[in-house]
């Protein structure tokens, strides 16, 4: 079994607790505006030109984005870290893109993980069928779930595609008892209006199992990611989401979690 | 902080480093009047008394701890019998921009009237140049090796529990009846010496301590304020009581501990000063009698040990001469605190009084003493957070040493358990039993460039010379294999005649510079009549330091990965870029830089030939004999010796140009751990640390990393992790490459700011641009 994945990182810390190794799969069903993670977005690999210099040479090289590996290459990365999980209460966390769009091998890498005892986390946009959300969501031991925009119209406007998929598989995972991670992004004049905020909140106020809530506020970082895939970045020239406003969507959803943080 | 204590702190931070002739003056005097004799030992400890009873006492204004090596605070002696600096040397030191020493006109007289003409050729860097073979000094001037005692008397000793709990009284009762002991079954003639020469020696410091006694009193007469007086009544019969009699409180510990550092010291000029080791431990009892009886409070006791702090930073190590200035150019003198660990019986150690001191490492913020913590499994959490808690902080202290794999080495080397349970590190990172082992550094040596000498069959394309055996060369070799073979072929050859070297070099001071004062603490130098330079101590090991792991498994890298599997690159081709620097072949570097297998990135293309190297190396010396009739170890530490071991190094196969500075410690090369610390700690614990003495590693971290509660957490478990893997030591570096680039453009602002060099502190500002430029290309790990 092989998956398309863009990038494995070891010692990730802002993906769930502990030291983590996090497996970044490609391809996403969402187009969210302001995604901070254009590379992951088609599922396809990807070859780009990159810019690099040595000194004062300067050349560009050829990169793919994006790359098949098998399963037993995944497991063999999952299992690399172990010790350093062990000491952090730490594990591997499935991420994307969107990771649903290749839940076999989410599936099959979360159960070899279960049984080698190293802890699983997967961070999902929610959006696939219940069938597949719930299948491979039974796997993990930690869900990071992003809520975006509630109302499905701007959903819709602003992902591309609307939300009530997202929502019923977030009805069910509530009724679950599993812990969860709530990533909220915070993008000016788009996901931080009142009426988003105040929607966000009624749904997750009677959500038990809530560990943490993460704010991620929106920042300039993928400009330079975008001109490498020839993409537009409508975002291009947003400034960064100003800090007063993280702070004021801090003390908004303060009281709904143990930890509520900005930026993971 | 006290407000005196602050002051004495700023004095020290702004007293200027001075050349002082009194000590070279005081010894050539003693050594014109008494002609040199048969009686090496007496007429050393003769010596030491002459200076004790001669040098001029100072002590400063609202002192607590009194005892200064030179007659004013950073004003340094020289050691003409060791090493003896020309006028231009003294030139170099005055005007060099870098931790420059400043030397006055009387001072360049004394040398030029009477110090130069005395010691001209008799020192013992003369000695030791004469004694060295062709091939000793045709390799040492290729770089392939440097030399520890060139300048410096061995050393690299720490203080034990002897040291505490000893007076010289005591001592001096010991010698008494070792005499009598050691008549009974006969005894060699330079036993009899060596014990009249303690005994000398012992006096001397027994008065040397009444003179201070004499000069407070002095200051008491003239004192108006009562507080004060009171303070000097108390130091008064401090001074009378210790280092004569064993300490009894808190107060009469340090200052016992400070009269003995001193006399060592000014005894001769031992590699890393001297060091208390496991001050948390011996200080302990004092600490904890005198809370429980009310005698000390604990501001008190705060105040002692900074006053205390502040000692060490008015000793900056004694200058070299000229040009070895690259190899170690720092005013640090590698004091190196420890805290923590494990008990003699093998309890956790952390006690109030070792967060007490953490304290007051945080506050006095000094470059000397150096700090770190000693973690055991048995340790707790909170007391990793807390030192972690301080490095952040970004001045490099303290560091963390693995105590359990510390263990295991001194075990492995042969040690009990309980010396190796009252061991540590010092130095940089360098393993060992405090109090009971002679452990002499003995000089770095450059992997690189016995890999660069086989590249070329031999020959050296800087000096042009045929330096190491005729073995093929890499166009000549058909198979990886051949190459390893050459390698380790000329690995074994340099590594015989350092060694050979060495124990010419041992022999040579055992025989003219003795050290009786300093044997009187290391046991059982006493028991066995026999100098700490001759082998007295229990145990004895000469240490060899491996440097630039990082860099030549990235070179051994590229060339099987390019060279001999996918034959992509020819071998005459890659020796012509070498040549040229790369010049007219960016591409080809490109290619070496950017896809080849890299060491610290947890890949075992790479790692296996870090493991390999490392291996060849520790067989070539571990176990091999050595004149003080111990045996000679590795360790592999750079100190800042990777920047003068890549100034003659030229290009190599792993893309580094020419006389760039090599990798550092065990640490990744420079920008090549592109996998975050997790992968840098699990290639680092794939050589077996155990079967060293010591490891560097250094992690540079953004300060956004310590943050938060949490991320101190993350970073408490990877040292846990690290360490359950048996690495041996980690430092953090906290600053970002920003900072550390205005700081390089303007100094000025940034006089502040110490960085973590390789085991030791600095500040950024008297750093070399090539170290600064160094340090600032480390790969900061930014959390992901
Ligand atoms: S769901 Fe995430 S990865 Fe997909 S488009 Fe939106 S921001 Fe990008």
């Amino acid at each position: 079994m092989k998956a398309i994945i863009f990038d494995i990182r070891s010692f990730s810390v802002h993906d769930g607790p502990g030291i983590r190794t996090s497996f970044f799969f490609k391809g996403c069903p969402l187009r969210c505006s302001w995604c901070h993670n254009p590379e992951s977005q088609s599922a396809a690999i990807e070859v780009i030109c990159r810019n690099k210099q040595l000194g004062s040479f300067k050349f560009s090289e050829k990169v793919s984005v994006g790359e098949s590996i098998s399963l037993e290459t995944a497991i063999a990365r999952a299992k690399a870290d172990k010790l350093f999980y062990e000491d952090s209460g730490g594990g591997i966390t499935l991420s994307g893109g969107e990771p649903l769009l290749q839940h076999q091998f989410c599936i099959a890498l979360m159960k070899a993980a279960n049984q080698e005892d190293i802890h699983t986390a997967i961070d999902t946009s929610g959006f696939a069928t219940q069938e597949v959300f719930q299948q491979t969501v039974a796997h993990a031991r930690l869900v990071l779930f992003d809520l975006k925009l509630m109302q499905s119209e701007l959903h819709q406007h602003h992902t591309t595609k609307p939300n009530h998929l997202i929502l019923s598989n977030f009805n069910w995972l509530q009724q679950q008892n599993k812990p969860l991670i709530i990533r909220i992004p915070l993008v000016e004049n788009i996901t931080d209006s009142v009426a988003n905020f105040e929607a966000i909140r009624a749904l997750i106020s009677t959500t038990r199992n809530i560990e943490r809530i993460d704010l991620l506020p929106y920042h300039q970082s993928a400009n330079q990611k975008y001109t490498n895939l020839s993409k537009t970045y409508i975002h291009q020239n947003m400034p960064a989401y100003p800090a007063e406003k993280s702070e004021m969507a801090l003390q908004f959803f303060a009281d709904l979690a143990p930890i509520v943080s900005i930026g993971a | 902080m006290d407000k005196r204590i602050a002051k004495l702190r700023e004095n020290s931070l702004l007293a200027i480093p001075t050349i002082s002739a009194e000590r070279a003056l005081l010894i050539t005097e003693y050594f014109t009047a008494n002609p040199f004799s048969h009686a090496v030992a007496v007429q050393r400890a003769e010596a030491f008394k002459y200076l004790l009873d001669n040098k001029h006492i100072c002590i400063q204004e609202n002192e607590l701890i009194v005892g200064e090596r030179g007659p004013a605070p950073k004003a340094t002696p020289t050691y003409p019998e060791i090493s003896l600096h020309s006028l231009e040397d003294l030139e170099i030191l005055d005007q060099r921009e870098k931790v420059s020493i400043k030397v006055d006109q009387s001072v360049k007289n004394a040398y030029q009237d009477k110090i130069i003409p005395f010691w001209q050729g008799l020192s013992q860097r003369d000695k030791i140049f004469s004694a060295m073979t062709h091939s000793w000094k045709q390799a040492y001037s290729a770089g392939i090796f440097t030399e520890f005692q060139e300048q410096r008397a061995p050393g690299h000793t720490v203080a034990g529990k002897r040291l505490f709990n000893t007076g010289l009284l005591d001592i001096l009762e010991e010698i008494k009846w070792v005499r009598k002991t050691k008549a009974a079954r006969g005894i060699v003639q330079s036993s009899w010496e060596e014990l009249e020469a303690m005994e000398i020696a012992a006096q001397a410091m027994i008065d040397h301590a009444k003179r201070h006694a004499d000069e407070l009193r002095k200051q008491l007469k003239n004192c108006s304020d009562e507080p004060r007086k009171s303070e000097l009544r108390t130091m008064i019969s401090v001074c009378e009581k210790v280092p004569a009699h064993a300490p009894q409180s808190f107060h009469e510990a340090l200052q016992h501990y400070w009269f003995i550092h001193m006399g060592i010291i000014t005894e001769l000029n031992p590699w890393d000063s001297f060091n208390p080791g496991r001050l948390d431990q011996h200080l302990w009892p004092f600490y904890q009698r005198e809370i429980a009886d009310g005698s000390l409070s604990k501001a008190h006791a705060t105040a002692l040990l900074q006053a205390f702090w502040i000692k060490f930073n008015n000793h900056p190590a004694p200058p070299k001469v000229g040009v070895t200035a690259l190899e170690s150019n720092t005013y640090t003198d590698f004091a190196l605190i420890n805290l923590g660990g494990l008990t003699e019986s093998g309890a956790d150690a952390v006690n109030e009084l070792t967060y007490l001191i953490l304290d007051v490492i945080k506050e006095m913020r000094l470059l000397q003493p150096s700090s770190m913590v000693q973690v055991s499994k048995k340790n707790p959490d909170l007391f990793i957070k807390s030192a972690l808690k301080i490095t952040k902080t970004g001045f490099g202290q303290p560091s963390f040493f693995n105590t359990d794999a510390i263990i295991q080495q001194l075990l492995r080397q042969g040690k009990s358990i309980e010396d190796a349970r009252n061991g540590g590190a010092s130095g940089c990172v360098e393993t060992g039993a405090f109090g009971t082992e002679a452990y002499t550094l003995s000089g770095y040596f450059n992997l690189n460039k016995v890999l660069e000498l086989t590249l070329h069959g031999g020959f050296d394309p800087r000096l042009k010379q045929q330096i190491g055996l005729k073995t093929p060369k890499l166009s000549a070799v058909k198979t990886f294999e051949e190459l390893y073979a050459a390698f380790e072929q000329q690995l074994n050859h340099f590594i015989a005649i350092k060694i050979e070297g060495n124990n010419r070099i041992e022999e040579l001071f055992a025989h003219h510079m003795p050290v009786p004062f300093m044997s009187l603490f290391i046991e059982d130098c006493v028991a066995n009549a026999k100098d700490y330079n001759e082998g007295g101590a229990r145990y004895n090991t000469s240490y060899l330091q491996g440097v630039g792991l990082g860099s030549i498994t990235d070179s051994l890298a590229a060339l099987k990965k390019w060279v001999f599997d996918s034959h992509e690159i020819d071998a005459n081709s890659l020796l012509d870029a070498m040549q040229n620097n790369f010049t007219g072949h960016e591409p080809l570097r490109a290619q070496l830089v950017f896809h080849s297998p890299k060491w610290g990135n947890n890949d075992a293309e790479a790692d296996q030939h870090a493991v390999r190297v490392f291996n060849s190396f520790l067989k070539a010396v571990d176990g091999k004999p050595s004149y003080r009739g111990g045996v000679f170890r590795i360790n592999m530490l750079p100190t800042t010796s990777h920047v003068y071991f890549g100034s003659v190094t030229a290009a190599m196969p792993d893309g580094r140009e020419a006389w760039k500075p090599l990798s550092e410690g065990i640490s990744p090369v420079q920008g090549a751990d592109i996998h975050g610390p997790v992968a840098v700690l699990q290639s680092a614990a794939k050589i077996d640390h155990i079967k060293t003495g010591g490891t560097l590693l250094n992690q540079k971290f953004a300060p956004e990393f310590f943050d938060s509660e949490e991320a101190i957490d993350k970073l408490c478990s990877m040292i846990r992790s690290y360490f359950r893997l048996d690495g041996h030591h980690i430092q953090f570096n906290v600053v970002d490459a920003q900072t550390l680039r205005k700081a390089q453009k303007n100094p000025e602002a940034y006089r502040d700011l110490i960085v973590r060099v390789a085991g030791y502190s600095d500040y950024f500002n008297d750093l070399g641009s090539d170290l600064q430029n160094e340090i600032i290309a480390r790969t900061a790990h930014k959390s992901s």
